[in-house]
């Protein structure tokens, strides 16, 4: 089976577009600073609506992680077992986003520095993906 | 500040089905035949009931088909569950509901049914494509629920340092209290050898850690406790009950896995029930994922934070221990009941009924529902 990939509509457009042009952007509050992620129409904190997409610096930590060893996710059933990494962007404690990364299963663990790397799938959908800061390319 | 809702509701009727795989019923009958044994159990005819709480939404019967069922000439109240509990949520919705006067006699139950081949299990990704949130991470092979759980759990054992053996000495115990539950699915004692060699279904979550989908109902009668004196049952008071949730509800994308719902659930049970954690004898503590455990007995005040996994391995956990947990084995061992089966059990134990089960001090106990996101408690007394 395929990879699902994402339904794009209007609330998550500028996420996708951003990942086609290699940047990691989320929602960001223009009156508290608060960042959002998943996107969602008002601030969390504040309640303002006047949110718009800026660009992160793309590094965070691993937050936590499971290794898939099971089928039921379409397009996985060849890559079992996989990881799947949660990351805490270093913008803000909090601020969770989830991915592959590209070490080997062994290396990973909670607070390993990461840097966004994007795997393009197709012209509509580029997935930011994670990769080991501080790594071959000494970024 | 003192509850007026407190001791208000009482339980005076439980009916429990076995769990199995397959029970050969169909839910409405495995519903109503459950809900006619709460309703013996109490001496109360089926067209007494004017209240039902159940979630429904299939395969569940919901109120109304159970209205419909019970013969009566209408009923004054149903509802769901009370927040996000599940099995002990319904019965907290009823409780409030016969407290508060909007019924005098309700019946709430919770009804699962094993999948059968064909049926979609939990899986949070639309076949059409991800959207939402699920947009965000079906696309990287997070799409089923016990991804979700494992990544909490992994975070769990790696800042709190709880040990494969610690779990397992959690699961090895519910097998074997199982053994004594003639309603359980899994009811053969394993050992310790045997749950450390249990795979990985999604690391660090083992297939022992996961309860087993069955077909199973519970269901309890909550009347008044005006109405329970000429009933044949001795009455189990409602002392209090809670929900509750954290401000970001989504279980990946949660702002701090140290902390699930149960800490606002937390926050209200106790006061409403006007007791503590340690006025409670024993617990009733949902274990849908074994190491869900874990959360509930720290959240709510049972072992201080980070302490659950040595409780585990000191035994505290055992019907010998210094709290003793879910005698009749846990969703875990049980079967997936969404925690109606540890209300049962909590009311038959509070009554002195539980058997080869039964603890030497039962005469107050702490039930909670609800994994992660969702949370729901309940405290009974008698
Ligand atoms: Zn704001």
């Amino acid at each position: 089976m395929e990879r699902l990939l994402p339904v794009i509509d209007d609330l998550n457009r500028y996420y996708w577009e951003a990942a086609k042009a290699r940047r990691l952007d989320m929602l960001r509050c223009q009156d508290c600073r608060m960042w959002i992620h998943p996107p969602r129409e008002s601030c969390a904190k504040c309640q303002s609506f006047e949110l718009k997409a800026e660009t992160l610096s793309g590094r965070g930590k691993v937050y936590s992680w499971s290794v898939m060893r099971t089928q039921g996710n379409p397009g996985f059933e060849e890559k079992l077992p996989y990881a799947v990494v949660v990351v805490e962007l270093e913008e803000q404690k909090g601020l969770i986003t989830v991915g592959n990364i590209d070490c080997p299963i062994e290396d990973i663990d909670i607070g390993l520095p990461v840097r966004v790397t994007f795997e393009k799938i197709n012209d509509q959908v580029t997935l930011p993906q994670w990769t080991v800061a501080g790594g071959k390319d000494g970024q | 500040m003192s509850n007026p809702l407190r001791d208000r509701a009482v339980i005076v009727g439980v009916g429990h089905s076995p769990c199995s795989r397959d029970l050969g019923k169909s839910p409405m009958r495995l519903t109503l035949e459950t809900v006619l044994e709460a309703l013996d159990d109490a001496g109360l005819k089926p067209s007494e009931v004017d209240g039902v709480a159940a979630m429904g939404g299939a395969p569940e019967p919901g109120p109304w088909a159970m209205a419909e069922s019970l013969g009566g000439d209408g009923i004054h109240w149903y509802g769901g569950a009370l927040g996000g509990g599940v099995g002990p949520s319904v019965v907290a919705n009823a409780a409030l509901a016969v407290a508060s006067g909007l019924c005098h006699t309700a019946v709430a139950y919770r009804t699962m049914m094993a999948p059968r081949p064909g049926d979609s299990t939990y899986n949070f990704m639309a076949r059409e494509g991800p959207t939402g949130v699920a947009a965000f991470t079906a696309p990287y092979g997070l799409g089923v629920f016990m991804q979700y759980f494992a990544s909490w759990y992994q975070r769990k054992r790696r800042v709190f340092g709880v040990t494969d053996e610690q779990m397992g000495a959690y699961v090895v115990a519910m097998r074997d209290n199982a053994s004594r539950n003639p309603h359980a699915a899994l009811n053969k004692p394993i050992t310790m050898d045997e749950y450390l060699a249990s795979r990985f279904v999604c690391e660090p979550l083992r297939r022992f850690d996961c309860d087993l989908p069955v077909d199973v109902c519970g269901a309890v009668v909550v009347t008044t406790p005006e109405r329970a004196k000429n009933l044949k049952k001795k009455p189990v008071f409602v002392g209090g009950v809670s929900t509750g949730t954290g401000p970001r509800p989504d279980m990946i994308f949660w702002d701090d896995y140290d902390r699930s719902s149960a800490h606002w659930a937390n926050e209200i049970i106790w006061n409403n029930a006007g007791l503590g954690p340690k006025d409670m004898d024993f617990g009733m503590i949902y274990d849908g994922f074994a190491p869900l455990t874990l959360y509930n007995l720290e959240e709510y005040g049972f072992v201080p934070r980070g302490e659950a996994g040595r409780y585990f391995g000191d035994g505290g956990h055992l019907a010998t221990g210094s709290f003793p947990l879910n005698p009749h084995g846990g969703n875990n061992s049980e079967g997936r009941s969404h925690a109606i089966g540890h209300v049962c059990e909590a009311v038959l134990q509070l009554r002195g009924e539980a058997g080869a089960r039964q603890l030497k001090k039962a005469d107050a106990t702490f039930i909670n529902g609800g994994a992660i996101t969702l949370a729901g408690a309940l405290v009974l007394h008698n």
